[in-house]
């Protein structure tokens, strides 16, 4: 089956910078999060996915069609870009209408109420877009890539810049549209966002793709990475002492709370811990592992691609 | 036609347009003038149509326009919902230009009623006006074509195109007759001043009407396809 969008080790550099570096990949219906630091590429790939830029090796294809070429591919995809950009002088409706238009859509009118309805813009469509709070402009957007019912649906940093009723509101919408069978994909560099929405998430450091999975996949794909545990316990010495010569320990730190340990082994020193309590008659309170969220997972593959981490 | 209408709106709801008009109240302004002081002989029509509206008001005004209407998408950004739908890139092209000349159209009408109020004072026919009013339309629409081309090609375009205006059709184009074969102004004084008799010498267009309807059609549609290639080959934001 031909997938809705495809990388096929595409690359793009502007002079000397390489912006996206041989990178593959393919999207399915669903919520993808395609996560990274700004300057990292996400940008140039929505670009590229879009037909907006040409990428220098490699393919992109929607729906088997590259999309600078084909009318079809285009019309397959709805795009909100980052810009705040809209066309001066129209109400809500009469934007979306336009774009409505410029998508072949035969009935502009009734499509651009139904995605009017479907952001919850519908009671001020006849308002104009000027006078609109950013979430609401930011809305109109998705309204606008959604008129023509697109397959593939592509949002570039669609929660900057919103407060938190309406990035919860905006979360709500994409998961929704998840739901519905459009292959979302969405770029943020806020890794807790991207966690909430994404079934599937795309790492790019530096315009490289060093991780894909889902968001719990991701982090059993680093198993080498070390975890941070913290433990709590009312003989934090005596622990500290005995963790220190178990397999896997990194590093082992005396903290207010009890005992910080670094470790390429949890499973070792969940078993290890219990025994060692009683050995060192400390009451054992809390272990809590302090790196478990995306967040670390995310830092961490940054620096192994920049290459300041083992 | 979407472009095209999004184009106008834009462009007609800007400040910076209403500016151009100051351009063409000097056409109405020489008009009046002339007519006050019984000045209408034929050349007073082929200065103020031919040199004054043809050769500067005319490009200035869809010069402007034309950079402005593919400028300001690249710069908000609102280009990307064009790139982004089924039309080809050469139909936002040739849209723009449409848009582009139907503005100029709108904001030379004052222009046009002046020289049609000159036209009956010299006692022309109306073909003479009519010829006046299409060789202005022509000059805006092969302006606008060329620099919505331009706009694609240099940032500074309308530096460059305010430049070419002045110096090339303003002077060298004027006073070179050997020029006139490459000014697009020429070939636009070739249609309006061309049925205008009792001319002197030094006003009397050397081209042909027939030859400037086609040097200005065949550019213009050279410019478009042109501009349409360079976008599609374009990176956009």
């Amino acid at each position: 089956m031909t997938p809705l969008l495809e990388f096929d080790r595409v690359s793009k550099w502007f002079r000397d910078t390489v912006a996206v570096g041989d990178v593959s990949f393919a999207i399915e219906p669903g919520v993808t999060g395609l996560l990274g630091h700004n300057g990292a590429g996400k940008s140039t790939a929505i670009r590229l996915a879009t037909g907006l830029a040409r990428p220098d090796e490699g393919s992109v294809r929607v729906l088997g069609l590259d999309p600078r070429r084909s009318g079809t591919a285009r019309a397959a995809i709805g795009l909100v870009p980052d810009g705040d950009g809209l066309w001066p002088g129209l109400t809500a409706l009469g934007l979306v209408v336009s774009c409505a238009r410029l998508r072949g859509v035969a009935n502009p009118h009734e499509a651009a109420r139904r995605a009017l309805t479907t952001v919850d813009l519908l009671d001020v469509a006849d308002r104009e877009v000027k006078g609109f709070s950013q979430g609401m402009r930011q809305r109109v957007k998705i309204a606008q890539a959604l008129v023509h019912d697109p397959q593939v649906l592509i949002l570039d940093e669609p929660l900057n810049g919103l407060d938190p009723q309406q990035r919860e509101t905006t979360i709500a919408l994409l998961r929704d549209l998840g739901n519905q069978g459009i292959a979302t994909l969405f770029s943020s560099h806020v890794l807790s966002e991207v966690e909430r929405v994404a079934d599937r998430v795309l790492v790019l450091v530096n315009g490289r793709l060093v991780a894909e999975g889902s968001p719990q996949g991701l982090r059993e794909l680093m198993d080498e990475r070390p975890r941070r545990v913290q433990v709590a316990t009312t003989n934090a010495r005596a622990v500290a002492a005995g963790l220190a010569g178990l397999p896997g320990v990194e590093s082992v730190e005396i903290t207010d709370e009890g005992v910080l340990v670094e470790t390429r082994d949890p499973t070792a020193l969940a078993l290890a811990l219990p025994e060692l309590a009683v050995a060192t008659n400390a009451q054992l309170r809390s272990i809590e592992p302090t790196d478990e969220d995306l967040e670390s997972v995310y830092g961490y593959l940054t620096e192994r691609a920049r290459g300041t981490r083992r | 036609m979407t472009v095209t209408r999004l184009t106008i709106r834009a462009l007609l709801f800007r400040r910076r347009s209403l500016a151009l008009l100051f351009p063409v109240a000097a056409v109405v302004f020489f008009v009046a003038l002339a007519i006050i002081r019984g000045d209408v002989i034929p050349d007073t029509q082929a200065i103020i149509v031919g040199r004054l509206l043809v050769t500067t008001v005319a490009p200035l005004v869809a010069l402007v326009l034309a950079v402005t209407a593919i400028g300001d998408e690249r710069e908000s950004g609102t280009i990307v919902y064009l790139a982004t739908a089924r039309i080809s890139r050469l139909q936002i092209v040739a849209e723009k230009t449409l848009a582009a000349a139907i503005c100029a159209a709108i904001l030379l009408f004052p222009a046009f009623v002046a020289i049609a109020i000159l036209g009956s004072h010299l006692g022309v026919g109306t073909d003479n006006i009519l010829r006046g009013i299409a060789g202005t339309l022509l000059v805006a629409t092969v302006y606008s074509a060329v620099f919505v081309m331009v706009g694609l090609l240099l940032r500074r375009a309308l530096v460059v195109g305010i430049l070419y205006i002045l110096v090339w059709e303003g002077a060298i184009a004027t006073i070179a007759p050997s020029a006139e074969r490459f000014s697009m102004t020429a070939w636009g004084r070739g249609i309006t001043d061309g049925g205008i008799y009792g001319l002197t010498p030094d006003l009397v267009p050397t081209l042909a009407a027939s030859t400037g309807v086609v040097a200005l059609v065949a550019v213009t549609l050279l410019a478009v396809v042109l501009a349409g290639w360079r976008l599609g080959r374009m990176d956009l934001p």
